[in-house]
């Protein structure tokens, strides 16, 4: 056993160390030495009671104090370890006898300290046990939110919908292993409509991912029935909603979906207080005609080849606020060579090492900059946005999509 | 972000100063709960010294507004610079709660019981 260079750090932070043993007066030694060590110290009896206790609280560590010839140390420890919660409390044991040490490591103790042990030695023993804990508790967390991202990549479109006379390019880069973001994009059949959707969900992080996966698949599967599958539900009327839903105008649509998705969420979801701010969208490639729902979202933008831009300001409130909230549609036309560019506001509240937000016109100067051909945009954007921040950790996801019509 | 709360009558000022981001948005959702628990059901936030406010602050609104309506009060506010009026007009913020110029505004509005 060696004392590893972390140990000493790892002392500033307190854990806490239940201390488990059958006579009181050992046990409240033991937590007084635990307690100088600056860590919080409980005691509990062995047995029944320790096990309760360990089940109640949590414990970063137990100090098993085998030195009464009445404990059963062995028969603690197996208790310990057919308890998968328990089981990953490492246990340090108490012994002046080699053979009661030996028999407890092989039931599962991580270390041990001798009867008499002064205290560098427990600062040493503490301080590894609790260092492994914590690196073994990072790692497992790692592993969740690696196995978070990859389901979340599956909420995202695999590939970009390849549409006569219209090239789509989008790009997503989450300040975190998970993102609140999300944008999509499909293909309605048959009338060859493209709906475009990008979302933003408040706050960050894990919970922001949850309803990133359920706003996405309520404005997917309410706006795309047929494909998304939920026609099925209504049996052997199939036909005539497939009648009813093609009569539909894009833009009763796309305020359908928004209505239907607001109240969802506000209804079913009210207590959690989560909203997304969207910017949806209803192209036909072969007109460049578009009608478009803006919830409370950073305005997309219209930019045409001569550098002339057009703001898609809000029509309705953020989705998920309140529910019954009215939505307007707006809409517009893309001629040759105009693209529709969505984002979020990461993008413009981006800042440099000097504090600074990336902002509209600096947004506005990298669209100018170069042609309006939807993978060019997003690059140039990215590339802008980059050299602006350096390496700075990005403080919210990014989330860009650009439709650029290519004939008419 | 430092928050300091007075009392008019039976409304409720919670001045707040700084940024209200994802690192400070828990904190000021205490102190608003901590309101609502003590029956202050009438608030007014005063966002004068709040020079940034992200996602995570307008949920805390939203929270403290439907729990202060839920219980017969309101939530309304107070001083706004234009950055932080305009991320509240554009999230559709300002359609579902009371934006006033000054806190004494905000305050009066409770219909002079302040």
């Amino acid at each position: 056993m060696t004392i590893s260079p972390g140990t000493t750090t790892s002392l500033r932070v307190p854990a806490r160390v239940l201390v488990v043993g059958d006579a009181a007066g050992d046990r409240d030694t033991l937590c007084r030495h635990v307690q100088k060590e600056g860590h919080f110290a409980y005691a509990a009896g062995p047995g029944g009671e320790a096990l309760e206790r360990l089940r109640a609280e949590r414990f970063d560590l137990v100090l098993l104090d085998v030195q009464m010839p009445g404990m059963d140390g062995p028969g603690f420890l197996e208790a310990l370890r057919h308890d998968a919660e328990l089981a990953q409390v490492p246990v340090i044991v108490v012994s002046a006898d080699m053979d009661v040490i030996a028999q407890c490591l092989e039931s599962g103790a991580h270390d041990w300290l001798p009867g008499g042990f002064g205290p560098a030695m427990l600062r040493a023993r503490l301080g590894a046990a609790l260092d492994r804990r914590r690196v073994r508790d990072a790692r497992s967390l790692r592993r969740e939110m690696d196995v978070a991202r990859n389901i979340q990549r599956d909420f995202l479109p695999e590939s970009l919908p390849v549409a006569m006379g219209v090239q789509l390019e989008a790009a997503l880069h989450p300040a975190r292993q998970v993102s609140g973001d999300f944008y999509d994009a499909f293909v309605l059949a048959p009338s060859g409509t493209i709906v475009l959707v990008v979302g933003d969900v408040c706050d960050k992080g894990v919970g922001a991912a949850l309803f990133m996966a359920l706003f996405r698949s309520l404005i997917r599967a309410s706006a795309d029935p047929v494909g998304g599958g939920a026609i099925q539900m209504i049996g052997g009327r199939r036909t005539l909603v497939r009648q009813s839903l093609e009569a539909a105008t894009p833009a009763d649509l796309l305020t359908r979906v928004a209505g239907f998705t607001n109240d969802y969420i506000a209804r079913l979801h009210g207590r959690t207080n989560m909203f997304a701010t969207v910017f949806l969208a209803a192209l036909t490639p072969n007109t460049g005609q578009f009608d478009y729902v803006n919830a409370g979202h950073e305005p997309a933008l219209v930019i045409a080849p001569d550098g002339a831009i057009r703001e898609l300001r809000p029509t309705g409130p953020a989705l998920g606020l309140l529910p019954d909230q009215g939505f307007g549609a707006g809409e517009g036309r893309l001629e040759r060579g105009h693209c529709l560019f969505a984002f979020t506001d990461g993008l413009v509240e981006a800042r440099n090492p000097a504090g600074e937000a990336f902002g509209g016109a600096r947004l506005q100067a990298a669209l100018r900059a170069n042609d309006t051909s939807a993978p060019t945009l997003v690059r140039s954007v990215i590339e802008t946005l980059h050299a602006f921040t350096g390496p700075a950790e990005p403080h919210d996801d990014v989330t860009l999509l650009a439709a650029t019509r290519t004939i008419g | 972000m430092q928050t300091s709360v007075d009392r008019r009558g039976d409304v409720v000022t919670v001045h707040i100063a700084g940024s209200v981001d994802g690192l400070t948005a828990e904190g000021l959702q205490q102190v608003f709960t901590g309101e609502l628990a003590a029956q202050h059901h009438n608030l007014v936030a005063d966002f004068g010294g709040v020079e940034y406010t992200s996602s995570a602050g307008l949920r805390v609104l939203l929270a403290t507004l439907k729990q202060a309506r839920s219980r017969g009060g309101d939530l309304r506010l107070a001083g706004l610079n234009p950055d932080v009026l305009k991320v509240l007009e554009l999230s559709g913020f300002t359609t579902i709660l009371s934006v006033f110029d000054t806190v004494d505004g905000a305050v009066k509005s409770f219909g002079g019981r302040g």
